[in-house]
């Protein structure tokens, strides 16, 4: 799984500057000539992007941008072909717990006999380590995180009997039992319900103000400038980065979304520039 | 075949009860993850490979000793994990169809070596190959009860017996040990390799107890219906919880109860009936399995279907079946 690869050849394409960084305070995401490659086809090609170090990051893009893929490339679930990831300034594997990963919902089989406290214990499986079963204090914790995400009245309900928008909730309340830094969620806002929707976005805005990092692949781009203080706009190569007032701009998107964005679509997003 | 009275059930239906307990209880376990991680096939494929590595590790030494044929087992499973990603590459087939071509060229070889080799007649013929042979089992040194606490007499446990009881132990012991492990690279394999618990090797290590328990049950219960073993007391346990835990333990009660209604069914049934002899347990076990699960997909207390026609009727849509995503 670890294709981590050399880096040299695709040094001359960093074109991405870094953006109000602090020198000692290492980036949450820092990436460097990453590629990745599906069955042969390129599905992110030679990407370098340093990030905050800490706030809300949209990551934007058209269908098949390869955001999901993204994601995965800098956690380590698909081979690199290229390309170097450091995560808080270090090797992603030597600071693997303080890293959360929200998959897409659609990534795991719903009718898994588990409850929703079973899965938002899972979030605290990383601390309690190999072979250590789970007991009953990790189990009041998880509670604790559910009640979070308004979730207490679900803990014992079987996941597959929760609504999309539940479901999108236990996710991140097992998100939050993670206690990670750095947290890489993948379409979480996607087909959930409005209630569900200003959850999510209160936690979003609780895990800032605490100073986490966090990266969303967000579908939603009406929503982007009100929620988000960063962002990333992806199609296979990075098109742009940096805080959402100085790249969230039609020209950036319309390159990124090759021109396939309405002018009615454009409108009726609050741009910079 | 004996009926129920003392001494023969003790010497003859005991010891064959307690195999295909022990043999329907070693699948069953490993069973529910391959079935949650839709690799129900897999002990299949793993039971149908593994006979040409058992009849060469029987020719190459001559003997039925458990070693040899073990270790030609998982050679041949080894082999068969190469030819499937070789030809899968080669071929460009899905990989269902790559391990199906495999796994039936693999077993049918294994029938040719058994036919044309001197292991005709010895122990492992072909038809216990393919049903089993727990009515072969026979244990003669307990004469009452209360010898079966005697340790002298217990260490005349016959092998096969023995073999499948250390099988089953290990078995157990793993899957209660590594049981958060399991939970987690089955429901959730991108978290569980981003906390560290590495899908690979826990899969890994899963397809290795699944191997472990066809090898060891193959001698039972054959290798065609090893697979009624893997997948039926999961299947039967999923339609009656929604824990992963009690499931497991579900399935074990399955699986004991579908080898003992089996023997029952095979051993004393027909002579009950007048028939002169007894059916085959292995294939009576695999008939009460199927017979069990279709009484609780029907009759199941929520996830049957009676039970939802009902909550339907009330309210559409309350409860779902064990494979539907509710959304």
């Amino acid at each position: 799984m670890d294709g981590r690869g050399t880096s040299g050849w695709s040094t001359a394409a960093v074109h991405l500057l870094p953006q109000g960084d602090t020198p000692d305070i290492p980036p949450a995401l820092e990436v460097s000539g990453l590629t990745v490659v599906y069955d042969r086809k390129p599905a992110l090609w030679d990407i370098s992007y340093r990030s905050p170090t800490e706030g809300l990051v949209a990551i934007v893009g058209p269908n098949g941008a390869g955001k999901s893929t993204f994601l995965k490339a800098v956690l380590g679930l698909v081979p690199r072909v290229s390309g170097k990831v450091e995560l808080l300034g270090e090797p992603a594997g030597k600071v693997r717990g303080r890293i959360g990963y929200v998959p897409q919902r659609t990534a795991v089989d719903w009718s898994f006999p588990t409850t929703a406290l079973d899965v938002v214990a899972m979030g605290l499986y990383g601390r309690i380590g190999w072979l250590r079963p789970v007991r009953r204090h990790h189990l009041a914790r998880a509670r604790r995180y559910l009640a979070d995400v308004g979730m207490e009245a679900f803990a014992d309900r079987q996941i597959g009997q929760l609504s999309g928008g539940q479901q999108q909730r236990v996710f991140l309340a097992r998100a939050l039992a993670q206690e990670a830094s750095v947290y890489f969620m993948d379409e979480p806002l996607v087909g959930v319900d409005a209630a569900t929707e200003s959850v999510i976005f209160d936690i979003l805005r609780r895990l800032r103000r605490d100073g986490r990092t966090v990266f969303c692949v967000h579908h939603d781009l009406q929503s982007v400038s009100r929620h988000f203080d960063h962002v990333l706009i992806l199609n296979m190569r990075s098109f742009a980065a940096g805080p959402v007032d100085r790249v969230f701009t039609a020209e950036n998107l319309q390159e990124a979304y090759g021109g396939r964005l309405a002018p009615g679509e454009l409108s009726g997003l609050r741009l910079s520039g | 075949m004996a009926g129920i009275d003392g001494i023969d059930f003790l010497q003859l239906d005991m010891p064959a009860i307690l195999l295909a307990v022990l043999a329907a209880v070693a699948c069953a376990i490993p069973g529910n993850f391959l079935v949650l991680r839709r690799q129900s096939l897999l002990g299949d494929a793993i039971s149908h490979v593994v006979l040409p590595g058992i009849v060469i590790g029987f020719l190459l030494s001559g003997t039925t000793s458990t070693w040899p044929m073990l270790l030609g087992a998982g050679a041949a499973a080894i082999v068969a994990v190469a030819l499937i990603e070789l030809v899968r590459r080669l071929s460009g087939l899905e990989s269902g169809a790559v391990m199906g071509i495999v796994f039936t060229s693999m077993f049918a070889a294994g029938v040719l070596i058994l036919e044309r080799s001197e292991a005709r007649n010895v122990h492992i013929d072909v038809q216990h190959a393919l049903y089993g042979n727990i009515e072969g089992t026979v244990w003669l040194e307990p004469a009452s009860i209360r010898d079966l606490l005697d340790p002298a007499i217990l260490a005349t446990t016959p092998g096969e017996i023995a073999r499948l009881a250390v099988v089953v132990l290990v078995i157990a012991v793993l899957v209660v040990a590594f049981f958060k492990e399991l939970r987690i690279t089955t429901f959730d394999p991108g978290l569980a390799a981003t906390l560290g618990f590495s899908p690979g090797l826990v899969s890994a290590g899963l397809v290795l107890l699944a191997a472990l328990a066809a090898v060891a049950a193959f001698d039972a219960v054959g290798s065609i219906l090893v697979i009624a073993m893997f997948v039926c007391p999961p299947a039967i346990a999923r339609h009656l919880t929604d824990h992963l835990a009690m499931q497991v333990v579900l399935s074990v009660v399955a699986a004991v109860a579908a080898a003992l209604s089996g023997y029952v069914l095979a051993a004393f049934v027909p002579l009950w009936l007048g028939y002169g002899h007894a059916f085959n347990v292995a294939g009576a076990m695999a008939v009460t399995a199927g017979l069990m699960l279709a009484v609780v997909m029907l009759f199941a207390p929520r996830y049957g279907w009676l039970a939802r026609r009902l909550a339907g009727s009330r309210s559409a849509g309350v409860a779902g079946s064990p494979g539907t995503v509710a959304d």
